[in-house]
């Protein structure tokens, strides 16, 4: 059954059908919200949240776009929304922190993060990519980690940023170029590593 | 050589991702989707009931409030009014006689 056809007896309350469509895309979901959130926590959370929206919005799905498409819309959606709430936390921990000391400071600071999937020739490699990720702006973080770690195709990026494949492409190339650049420093900081 | 060693390191940073396996839930994470799309869905965000009655609190002392504040603006005014009804009855002034508008 193809996935739209799962879709819309999702949204006839079909539970085994939403059981169907969540093991076709639960590791797109949480392997995406992982490497947007760098916190198996969050990202479990997140997930937690795209499903339960899959289910009850599932009627509302149009077609215009497949049906992965619209999933990882929800997804990335999510994503951004969990990091801005993580960083308005962070912010207000930061300003308790000032009147109280007691509150421990910037406790929602990200822990270096190692990605479930990289092996351990990889790993430290990959921790510095996710922290250099982590200082992108918001547009290059996604065209990034929908092409680099997910592995899609710049028109099924364009589809989810809703945006022209000509665009992708230059956030592609911005979000190389500063990830180089943040690399480099971090290279002659570290005195060749 | 320096330049060199740098860029291949920053080389094989970028690609460090390629070709990782995909990151899975844990095996539970179904049930506990599961369990939230078990309870009735609303619309929008539910509200705790303590946020709920502090905000109908605040708003019966913002009208208690704005009642006081009218009613003590209004005997103000009775009382002022008061006071110049005492002076010109002092001074024998009416309406009539000299068209003051009082």
């Amino acid at each position: 059954m193809q996935p739209e056809e799962i879709l819309i007896l999702v949204a006839k309350g079909d539970k085994n059908a939403f059981g169907q469509l969540y093991a076709l895309f639960k590791d797109k979901v949480y392997n995406t919200s992982i490497s947007y959130l760098q916190q198996e926590n969050d990202a479990e959370e997140v997930t937690q949240d795209v499903f339960v929206e899959v289910y009850h919005n599932a009627g509302t799905y149009k077609g215009d776009a497949s049906v992965s498409t619209w999933i990882y819309r929800i997804t990335v959606n999510k994503c951004l929304d969990r990091i801005r709430y993580n960083n308005r936390q962070k912010r207000f921990s930061f300003i308790t922190s000032i009147f109280n000391k007691d509150t421990g400071g910037l406790q929602h600071d990200r822990p270096h993060f190692d990605h479930p999937g990289v092996g351990a020739e990889n790993r430290e490699r990959a921790a510095i990519l996710f922290s250099a990720i982590r200082q992108l702006p918001e547009n290059q973080q996604t065209a990034f980690i929908l092409k680099q770690i997910e592995g899609l195709s710049q028109r099924e990026i364009s589809q989810i940023m809703d945006l022209g494949e000509k665009a992708v492409e230059s956030l592609l190339q911005r979000a190389k170029a500063n990830l180089r650049k943040i690399l480099s420093d971090y290279y002659n900081s570290n005195e060749g590593l | 050589m320096k330049q060199k060693d740098e860029n291949r390191w920053v080389e094989d940073v970028l690609n460090s991702m390629e070709g990782v396996e995909k990151a899975r839930p844990a095996e539970d994470l179904y049930g506990k989707i599961e369990r939230r799309i078990a309870v009735p869905f609303t619309k929008g965000r539910t509200v705790s009931l303590t946020t709920f009655s502090a905000a109908a609190a605040s708003i019966v002392l913002l009208i208690v409030l704005n009642m006081m504040a009218l009613t003590g603006n209004r005997k103000q005014d009775n009382r002022k009014q008061d006071e110049v009804s005492s002076v010109a009855r002092y001074y024998d002034i009416t309406n009539e006689s000299e068209g003051l508008g009082i």
